[in-house]
């Protein structure tokens, strides 16, 4: 479903100077498969999961998705098959202040043109045990209740690909627990393939492959 | 409405959108007002000076009838009324009386502009039926005439039916010396007074059809010659419009600047706007949303907006409109105006003004990377200030049509603003030193200003860029009304006296010391006719003005020792008490154009018969509006033995006095009086009236203001939140936060009322001096009422913001921040 080859990624400095980001790096995730990509804060994991899931181009080495190489599209391209393959979980849940938990999950539908999106975004609030809160803003929700509506709202794209970027780390460990396990339940139903960046090795533990990334060297763990 | 576009309407919420939108309908409403206002001043000063003509245009000639010419105006007109100017003898038939008078005989249509008015003021309809004649007050006065008398006019007898004291198209207007009778056109052959050699005027008065005047000129141009001419508007746009020109520079100069207050509110709008906007729009285009669709989405949003201010400004410019013509509508003419023009330009230049200020941070959001999602950190988001300011300049520009002064206005505005942001830094610190030095709770404005001293800097460039064409057009506006007022004291002249007998002068004037009446000097006056230039005759010097009744008819003439007031020297100069050797005279400077005399002509006149030659010593301008006594020529000594001379002044006589001056009249009965005290109420009422319409752009100006103030103090508050959570979290009692927000927006209100200040005296003294041709003067109100007002209302909307903040949870905002 994914492929990285060869990935390397740099930023250029003020001073003219390039830093690197990434160095080489290579992974493959199958259909329905889950790894996850764990490291220090600073290590290159946001920065990979930026480039695999077409939100940046790197500079050298090629993506993959369902067979085609993202790196040498352009951004209108690469939004269709971002609307097309992928969904997102973020570490601080970007929900919309202004939009409802169920606005907030109809959003994405609506911008992929789905038509029922009002009786998806209630399923997928339902499935996360939400739907007596759909018409309250994020505002008037935990934060276990703000990260469920991104669940829900990931979910309810139908995207063969899921990036999940620290999706319990702002979140105590008991409610980042149920979090966690609601994640893996609705991936496991949606046959989703699972990209997790996380810091929590238990958490990381439970994906097919684990990945370490240390100074942007990627290393499969055994 | 789908879920990206409620996302950009969203924003109404925060007020940012609502800002916007308000600023853009300002804007708009402000110019098609605007427009709608000075095309009506326009067309009423048109009106006024069709008024002078009687007509469109009018073709004068000296040939009897030019079938030719005629048959050349027909198709451009409407309509076309003959008039027949000559001289001829009346004589009463009663008493047997003589007197010379001009004979005006008019065909029907005649005047297409303006009326004639009686002695009471009131309009006189139609034109004098046959065997009827109409004669004005001088006439009547001469001869005694009273309505229903008969007069002889060569062999033909005219009852009298009228007696007017204004002549629309009479050059002299109210102050008409000479005896003047209208009667029919078909009754001249009746008075067989047109003989072979008589001195005969025929005009054409054309009623032109629309927009047909340029064509007719382009037509008559090859058949115009030294005895028919074209006269048209250009040449009769006379200097007593000036006041209402003026008036109509400064509306524009006050609409142009609202219009430059708008786009600064909608830029800073427009900023928050869509810094807002970014964490959605990241998020949108994680989801898939590529550029075509935010671009699509942009123009569809933005079409809506755009049409609904657009609907609101129209609405608002109308309404403020009718408001105006509702004060306005006894003084200015009933035109129609045409309303595409002005609704198609004001929506176009809030289409650029809306372009220009938002493209730049929309262009942002669409070129934002998707990954900003996923990082934390915020896009400054760029200003538009250079394409939003050439849009302001560029609309400044075509609606003031003067590029000089909107040029001087803008960069002023980015100097004004430069300066204060570099110059606030050193200030602010210094102010936040002093303020150490006061107890607690004062000295937190002090701080909390030294503590944003970056953003304050922005802050205080704002709002001294708000507050000085506030400044300046109050005091302005004050300033020209007083001006204008100047011009027409309360006790200006309301009673012309002429044709005073050198003997009579004496006893008048010790009447009129008698009754303690303020009059003007007594001046002589003579008839006088231009006969030659430099010795040579006036046919030869200017034969194409042979048949301009200002050049061929005598025009008066008096001797001063001084430049009456409402006179001003226009080249060479004004002659010494002691320069009486040569005589030397002074040419009205329309004159002088027309004849092409120059400093040191030699001219001769013909007085009475009698000639003298005298050197031209001055050209200069003259106020005719002034209600004092003017002349075309002044001299610097008398050209004849002053007996030979009539005596004419201007009084102010109070109501409690006028049976006193019509009884001294009875003695005199050769002393011609006009009233003008209608005229002149008229006059004065005009310019009050015009004044509130003044008043009511000002506060369209003031509107943007406020706009501008809300706007750049919201755009302050995102960075003041985080804080007054922290202070309140580390104990500070809500007391101590009301006084650090609303002091430090008083002291920036107050420095921000100072520096506009004197700024403001700087453009008040270029304004007045260089634009406007006024006398500097400033007031010591603003000096106090700016500081305070400015001061306590920018402290008053700080504290408002800062009601909002305390009165959330600290812990409500702490989450809020760190999500």
């Amino acid at each position: 479903m994914l492929d990285v080859s060869n990935v390397s990624h740099k930023v250029s400095l003020s001073d003219g100077t390039d830093l690197p980001l990434l160095h080489q790096v290579s992974l493959s995730v199958a259909k329905g498969e889950s790894i996850a990509i764990i490291g220090a804060s600073g290590s290159g994991k946001t920065t990979l999961i930026t480039l695999m899931a077409t939100l940046d181009l790197p500079s050298s080495g090629s993506i993959l998705i369902d067979g085609q190489d993202v790196t040498v599209l352009n951004e209108e391209a690469r939004a269709q098959i971002r609307a097309r393959y992928i969904a997102f979980v973020f570490q601080n849940f970007q929900l919309l202040d202004g939009l409802t938990a169920e606005e907030n999950v109809m959003l994405p539908l609506e911008v992929r043109g789905v038509s029922a999106a009002q009786s998806v975004a209630q399923d997928y609030l339902k499935a996360v045990g939400l739907s007596d809160r759909r018409y309250h803003y994020p505002a008037q929700l935990s934060g276990g209740e703000q990260q469920r509506v991104a669940l829900a709202r990931a979910f309810a794209c139908r995207a063969p690909l899921l990036f999940a970027d620290e999706p319990t780390g702002n979140l105590d460990v008991a409610t980042g627990a149920k979090i966690a396990d609601l994640l893996f339940q609705l991936n496991q139903q949606e046959g989703t393939s699972l990209i997790l960046v996380t810091h929590d090795t238990a958490l990381a533990a439970r994906c097919d492959k684990r990945y370490q990334m240390t100074a942007g060297h990627l290393e499969l763990l055994p | 409405m789908s879920g990206p576009f409620k996302i950009l309407w969203r924003q109404w919420r925060s007020r940012n959108l609502r800002l916007m939108l308000l600023s853009l309908v300002i804007a708009m409403a402000t110019l098609l007002s605007l427009q709608l206002l000075t095309t009506r001043l326009d067309n009423s000063v048109s009106g006024s000076a069709k008024e002078l003509l009687a007509a469109d245009v009018r073709l004068e000639t000296s040939v009897p009838s030019d079938e030719k010419i005629q048959a050349l105006v027909t198709p451009f007109s409407q309509r076309i009324s003959r008039v027949i100017e000559f001289q001829s003898m009346i004589f009463t038939t009663a008493a047997d009386e003589g007197q010379i008078a001009q004979v005006k005989a008019v065909e029907a249509g005649y005047p297409f502009y303006g009326h004639l008015l009686n002695e009471q003021g009131q309009p006189i309809a139609g034109e004098p039926n046959s065997a009827e004649a109409w004669v004005n007050q001088r006439l009547a006065q001469r001869l005694n005439l009273v309505l229903g008398d008969i007069v002889d006019i060569g062999e033909a007898q005219f009852r009298i039916s009228a007696i007017f004291t204004t002549e629309p198209d009479n050059p002299q207007g109210a102050f008409a010396l000479s005896s003047r009778v209208l009667i029919n056109y078909s009754d001249v052959s009746r008075t067989q007074s047109i003989g072979p050699g008589a001195r005969v005027n025929y005009t054409y008065l054309l009623l032109l059809k629309p927009n047909a005047q340029a064509a007719l000129e382009k037509a008559l141009k090859p058949q115009l010659d030294a005895h028919t001419r074209l006269v048209t508007l250009n040449n009769y746009r006379s200097t007593s419009q000036d006041f209402i020109q003026r008036m109509s520079t400064f509306l524009l100069l006050a609409g142009a600047l609202g219009v430059m207050l708008s786009g600064v509110a909608l830029a800073i709008a427009a900023q928050e706007y869509t810094a807002a906007l970014q964490q959605p729009f990241a998020l949108l285009k994680t989801f898939g949303m590529g550029p075509v669709a935010v671009a699509q989405l942009f123009l569809r949003f933005g079409l809506v907006f755009f049409v609904v201010a657009a609907l609101l400004a129209v609405a608002l410019g109308f309404i403020s409109q009718l408001a105006l013509m509702y004060v306005l509508k006894n003084y200015l003419a009933n035109t129609t105006v045409t309303l595409f023009k002005p609704i198609f330009a004001s929506v176009l230049a809030g289409f650029i003004l809306l372009l220009a200020f938002v493209s730049v941070p929309v262009w942002q959001l669409w070129r934002l990377a998707p990954a900003a999602s996923l990082r934390e950190q915020k896009l400054k988001v760029k200003s538009a200030l250079v394409p939003g300011f050439a849009a302001v300049f560029l609309i400044m520009g075509v609606l003031t049509q003067a590029w000089l002064l909107t040029a001087c206005l803008c960069v002023g505005s980015a100097i004004l603003v430069l300066l204060v942001a570099v110059g606030a830094q050193p200030l602010i610190n210094y102010i936040g030193r002093i303020g150490q030095r006061l107890p607690k709770a004062w000295a937190a404005g002090f701080l909390a200003l030294k503590r944003h001293r970056k953003g304050n800097r922005f802050l205080l460039a704002v709002l001294a860029l708000l507050l000085v064409p506030v400044i300046v057009m109050a005091q302005l506006r004050s300033r020209l009304v007083d001006a204008w007022q100047l011009q027409l004291p309360s006790n200006a002249a309301n009673y012309f006296l002429f044709n005073i007998y050198a003997q009579d002068k004496p006893p008048l004037e010790q009447w009129l010391a008698d009754q303690h009446v303020k009059g003007s000097l007594f001046y002589p006056m003579w008839r006088a006719r231009i006969t030659a230039i430099n010795q040579r005759p006036l046919a030869e010097v200017a034969p194409e003005e042979q048949n301009n009744p200002s050049v061929r008819r005598e025009i008066n003439l008096t001797t001063s020792a001084q430049i009456p007031a409402g006179n001003e020297i226009k080249s060479g100069g004004w002659w010494q008490e002691s320069e009486q050797a040569e005589l030397l005279i002074s040419i009205e400077e329309r004159i002088a154009q027309t004849l092409n005399i120059k400093i040191d002509d030699h001219i001769i006149l013909s007085l009475a018969g009698e000639t003298v030659e005298a050197k031209v010593s001055s050209i200069r301008s003259v106020r005719w509006d002034n209600l004092a006594p003017n002349f075309f020529l002044i001299t610097n000594k008398p050209p004849q033995n002053e007996q030979s001379a009539n005596w004419i002044t201007s009084l102010y006589i109070p109501e409690s006095q006028r049976a006193s001056l019509i009884s001294i009249l009875k003695q005199y009965p050769n002393i011609t009086a006009i009233d003008v005290a209608q005229t002149l109420n008229t006059f004065r009422l005009l310019i009050h009236k015009l004044s509130q319409a003044v008043e009511l752009v000002w506060v369209f100006m003031l509107v943007a203001g406020l706009i501008v103030l809300f706007a750049s103090v919201q755009a302050s508050l995102p960075s003041r939140r985080q804080e007054v959570a922290l202070l309140r979290v580390a104990g500070a009692s809500r007391r101590y936060v009301v006084f650090s927000v609303t002091g430090e927006f008083f002291i920036l209100g107050l420095v921000a009322a100072t520096t506009a200040l004197i700024v403001s005296e700087g453009i008040l003294y270029w304004l007045q001096v260089r634009q406007f041709k006024l006398d500097y003067q400033t007031a010591l109100w603003p000096w106090v009422c700016v500081p305070l007002l400015g001061s306590v209302s920018i402290a008053a909307l700080g504290g408002f913001y800062c009601r909002q903040l305390i009165s959330v949870a600290p812990a409500a905002i702490l989450r809020e921040q760190s999500r």
